[in-house]
């Protein structure tokens, strides 16, 4: 358990209405640092809170906070996505089908930092995910394994200030879990990042130095 | 030998008319397609419609239009000629204006429908990672949604190859300045001048054929 608090704490309040079945959803929810993980039967609507979080779904009411600043409060006050400075690794991954796998992760570099720099950072995360030498390959010419540590790369290379992990390793083989889990779960154990698991595999629970959160 | 360089002056005047128009119309439509895609506001639904209505109103109708907002006694139509020298009516001008307003609604629907099936996942990920709209319009919106422009684009430029009505509306049929092949065949046929008529409609088709099956081609590459 890590006692570094760096990070603010992010708290979530608010009902949620599913688009797929109308149903409310009430969320209660503390994310303070390290990997905490959220659990439920498919469907439930995690994939939703995590949007929610993100800012890519409003609440019906309800507020989210980060630390002081508060980034939704009912469709009174409302942060744009692009300004939360979140990470998120996609269920089905998301990347962008016409850039190739450093262009992916460089896109997310922030854009505070020279060209080149953003380069080397990009071809570091591929890197550290194993992932040398498909830097110039688009999506569709990587296997789903290599796309979801792209997409892994990306999130991370954006250097978060919350990490929200949507099913991260679900197309990983044996070796390449462990790998990329032991990436991700280092890198938020040193940079105290809020983070926010979302998954199916007990084997992913080994990472997890928080609270369990149920739907 | 004359009819054969009389041919060609009016080619050249409808490749001329019909590129600068699609040049224009491009840029214009895949603004406003893109602006129809991916803005919220009220009354969007009746906006599309309204762009799309030159692919509907007889090119008499259109013309008529714009020859009252544009002619050379109306506001802008003065202020244009005091600005610029030229007239925007029975000019090359308006040629081309005629061209540009009819490939318009092409480029504009193609782009609004391109820029709308993007997965909206993408455009999360984008603006997560912290690109701005017009980042993200740039970057990931525009260029998956090519070849639907492209498509669009082809359209109007073979759309504008072919325009007859408007141009002759909006345009007029001056010798080497708004008669445009299009418009010589129709003389051609009237003097009884057959042969221009064959070889004009001609090559006409060819060059439409040679556009839209270069496109096709370039169409058909893969993200590779």
């Amino acid at each position: 358990m890590s006692n570094v608090r760096r990070a603010a704490t992010l708290s979530v309040h608010a009902n949620l209405t599913l688009g797929a079945t109308g149903r409310t959803l009430t969320v209660e929810l503390e994310l303070v640092s390290g990997l905490q993980v959220l659990v439920g039967p498919s469907g439930c609507g995690k994939s939703s809170i995590l949007r929610l979080i993100a800012g890519l779904v409003t609440p019906v009411h309800g507020t989210v906070r980060y630390g002081e600043a508060c980034w939704q409060d009912g469709k009174r006050q409302f942060v744009s996505p692009q300004r939360r400075r979140i990470g998120l690794v996609h269920q089905r991954f998301a990347l962008f089908p016409h850039l190739s796998a450093l262009q992916n992760v460089e896109y997310a570099v922030s854009r505070a930092h020279p060209k080149l720099v953003r380069v080397n950072m990009a071809r570091d995360w591929l890197g550290r995910l194993g992932l040398h030498g498909c830097e110039s390959r688009r999506p569709a010419q990587l296997s789903g394994g290599e796309q979801q540590r792209v997409a892994i790369a990306r999130a991370l290379a954006q250097e978060p200030q919350i990490l929200l992990l949507d099913e991260p390793f679900s197309s990983l083989d044996e070796a390449a879990h462990a790998e990329a889990g032991a990436v991700v779960s280092t890198w938020i154990r040193e940079t105290a990042t809020p983070s926010l698991l979302v998954s199916h595999h007990q084997k992913d629970h080994q990472w997890v130095d928080g609270s369990t959160y149920r739907v | 030998m004359t009819q054969f360089s009389a041919a060609s002056e009016l080619l050249a005047t409808s490749l001329e008319v019909a590129l600068t128009a699609t040049v224009i119309a491009s840029v214009l439509g895949t603004a406003l397609g893109s602006g129809l895609a991916i803005g919220r506001f009220r009354g969007r639904e009746w906006v599309t419609a309204a762009v799309a209505i030159p692919l509907v109103l007889p090119p008499t109708v259109l013309g008529y239009y714009l020859l009252v907002v544009l002619g050379r006694q109306s506001s802008i139509g003065l202020a244009f000629h005091a600005l610029t020298g030229c007239h925007l009516t029975f000019s090359r001008t308006g040629a081309i204006l005629a061209s540009c307003v009819a490939g318009l609604p092409m480029i504009a629907r193609a782009a609004q429908a391109s820029v709308a099936g993007i997965d909206p996942e993408l455009v999360a990920a984008a603006q997560l990672a912290g690109a701005s709209r017009w980042r993200t319009l740039f970057t990931i919106e525009l260029p998956l949604a090519r070849r639907g422009i492209l498509a669009g684009i082809s359209l109007a430029f073979a759309r504008s190859l072919g325009d007859f009505g408007l141009t002759l509306m909006l345009g007029g049929n001056i010798p080497g300045e708004t008669r445009t092949a299009a418009l010589g065949v129709y003389d051609a046929i009237q003097a009884g001048r057959d042969n221009d008529a064959l070889v004009l409609s001609a090559s006409l088709t060819l060059l439409a054929l040679a556009v839209l099956g270069l496109v096709a081609r370039w169409e058909q590459r893969r993200y590779v």
